[in-house]
């Protein structure tokens, strides 16, 4: 659907399509800004909601992926600035939320990636979506500036200061400092 | 960083079987607005007033009927019902030609509806002379296809019909006569629930007397019009790059033309048969046409900057054989390019060289001739071997 044949799918088809290619990405990037798999689920149907209301004003400009990643990120952005979530935030632990296979499972893998991935997990949001964009949904730069409404020039800038606060967490210890130079 | 084992790393914190399921897809089918529920009393509404103007239409007839008068003519009263549209203001028939284009032009870049595309055709009183259409199957969806030719006549101040005919599109001759002021081709797909206007094309002439050809395609040029001078003008070039071109477009090399340029979408020139390096060297107005190029690969070929740099949407650009140890001569016209590859190349530059192209996000570049290569991924490049 991408590119020159978009036009010819109505607002249906192109939720199902969403659904088919990115669901499983979308997801995905939602849970990286709010931990949380019963608030991925909601913020999911208010996403594929506003994609088949707004189906009418993409107009191509920015590739299908991008566009329907901006309506999520700015759907987790609202939602992590709204009240809801700041009395949740108290309550709510990001390990709990997790896989529960995930204790086993680093215990058996326990490897650096897996530190990296967590301490990536942990940055602020602003450098957290960078480097998910970047590094679990393959997105350029220029994509990653499109989808989050930043200039590219900030978008450079927060993945130099994403990098160099990985790089002091390395330097706390846990991370081995190579990893993040390789 | 290994940017899969971090991808993969990611996924498994956030977990190994997959988010999305069939229940996303059900909670979203159950929750889908109704369009036709929107509003429930709206047939009713539409009922009561339907109602109301049948019922009062006779009442209105019978009080106001003079039954003494003769029947009016029965031509003026089966007048066909017109579309209701907002008023258009009177058009100046002095507005110079590009004011008019201009206009067009906006309300095509609008995503417009059909009626607002007759409202702006109206108002300049274009005439349809031809229209086509056809049917086309998709992911077993039906769609229908339209293509309307319009002129606009600047001596037609009614907008009934027009002393042009066909066939379209015009010649520069019928333009040069008067007989037209602009041609305007429109693409639509019509489906059930909407319709798409998906490519527009003007026709008309400059001040200076040229026939200028612009293109809108919905899907492509980042949404704005691509134009060229003269389109149906020969195209007078090197044989090697004329073939290049003939090539891609499906075409003899003797019948190119300049609206081929505007249209070309990838150009390969393979000079690996010439014992030196082939260095194009071609007017640079052809390059100013060629507003489509998308991919270019030049093996054992160049094309310096200064005419690169004419092509506004060059995207991806591979070189091939001993053309660019480094990227000096052609940097200034790779300013636009989002994918690079240097693999097969004679490149002996550094990445610094590299990140001087502000579009790059993916380079092909082996490793071993670029040693500071992990600058450009600290850049967020992507670099791939």
């Amino acid at each position: 659907m991408s590119g020159h044949t978009q036009t010819h799918y109505t607002r249906e088809e192109a939720v199902e399509y969403i659904m088919d290619q990115y669901g499983e990405s979308l997801k995905r990037t939602i849970f990286t800004y709010v931990k949380n798999h019963h608030t991925t689920d909601d913020i999911f149907q208010d996403v594929l909601l506003q994609i088949y209301r707004k189906w009418d004003r993409f107009n191509g400009d920015s590739q299908l992926k991008t566009w329907a990643m901006r309506i999520a990120i700015n759907r987790c952005k609202d939602y992590l600035r709204s009240p809801i979530h700041r009395i949740k935030i108290a309550t709510d632990k990001w390990r709990e939320q997790k896989d529960p296979n995930y204790t086993e499972q680093k215990v058996v893998q326990k490897e650096q990636w897996d530190e990296i991935a967590e301490a990536i997990l942990h940055l602020p949001i602003k450098y957290r979506e960078v480097m998910i964009l970047t590094f679990q949904q393959d997105m350029t730069q220029k994509q990653i500036a499109e989808a989050t409404g930043t200039p590219l020039s900030t978008i450079k800038t927060r993945m130099q200061r994403a990098r160099q606060l990985l790089r002091e967490k390395a330097d706390e210890g846990g991370i081995d400092p190579w990893i993040i130079n390789k | 960083m290994d940017h899969q084992q971090i991808k993969e790393a990611i996924n498994r914190q956030i977990g190994e079987d997959p988010l999305f399921t069939d229940k996303d897809k059900e909670r979203f089918y159950k929750n889908k607005p109704n369009r036709r529920q929107r509003f429930p009393a709206a047939p009713k509404i539409v009922t009561v007033l339907l109602a109301f103007f049948v019922l009062s239409g006779p009442f209105y007839t019978f009080i106001k009927t003079d039954w003494f008068e003769q029947p009016s003519s029965p031509t003026q009263e089966e007048k066909e019902p017109v579309e209701e549209t907002p008023p258009a203001p009177d058009p100046d028939p002095e507005e110079p030609t590009h004011v008019k284009v201009e206009k067009l032009k906006e309300v095509i870049t609008s995503i417009p509806s059909k009626s607002k595309v007759k409202v702006a055709i109206d108002r300049f009183h274009g005439v349809e002379v031809e229209f086509e259409q056809s049917t086309k199957t998709e992911n077993g969806n039906e769609y229908h296809l339209l293509e309307s030719y319009y002129v606009f006549d600047r001596h037609n101040e009614t907008g009934d019909s027009s002393a042009y005919i066909g066939p379209m599109p015009p010649t520069k001759d019928d333009f040069k006569r008067g007989d037209v002021e602009i041609s305007l081709k429109l693409d639509w797909i019509e489906s059930e629930s909407h319709n798409l206007l998906r490519e527009a094309t003007l026709l008309y002439l400059s001040e200076e007397g040229d026939l200028i050809e612009e293109n809108y395609s919905r899907s492509a040029y980042h949404g704005k019009f691509i134009k060229v001078k003269n389109p149906n003008e020969p195209v007078v070039m090197d044989d090697l790059i004329l073939r290049s071109i003939a090539r891609s477009v499906g075409k003899e090399p003797d019948n190119i033309t300049k609206r081929d340029l505007l249209y070309l979408e990838e150009l390969t020139i393979n000079a690996s048969h010439l014992s030196g390096i082939y260095e194009v060297d071609e007017d640079i107005e052809y390059f100013k046409a060629m507003q489509s190029l998308f991919v270019l690969k030049l093996n054992q070929a160049i094309i310096p900057g200064e005419l690169l740099k004419e092509v506004p949407y060059l995207d991806q650009a591979t070189f091939i054989g001993p053309t660019v140890d480094d990227l000096s001569r052609v940097k200034e016209g790779l300013q636009t390019i989002t994918y690079l590859n240097l693999i097969n190349s004679s490149f002996r530059g550094t990445a610094e060289d590299i990140l001087e192209l502000k579009s790059l996000n993916i380079v092909r570049v082996d490793p071993a001739v670029v040693p500071n290569y992990e600058d450009l991924q600290f850049e967020g490049m992507d670099v791939r071997w």
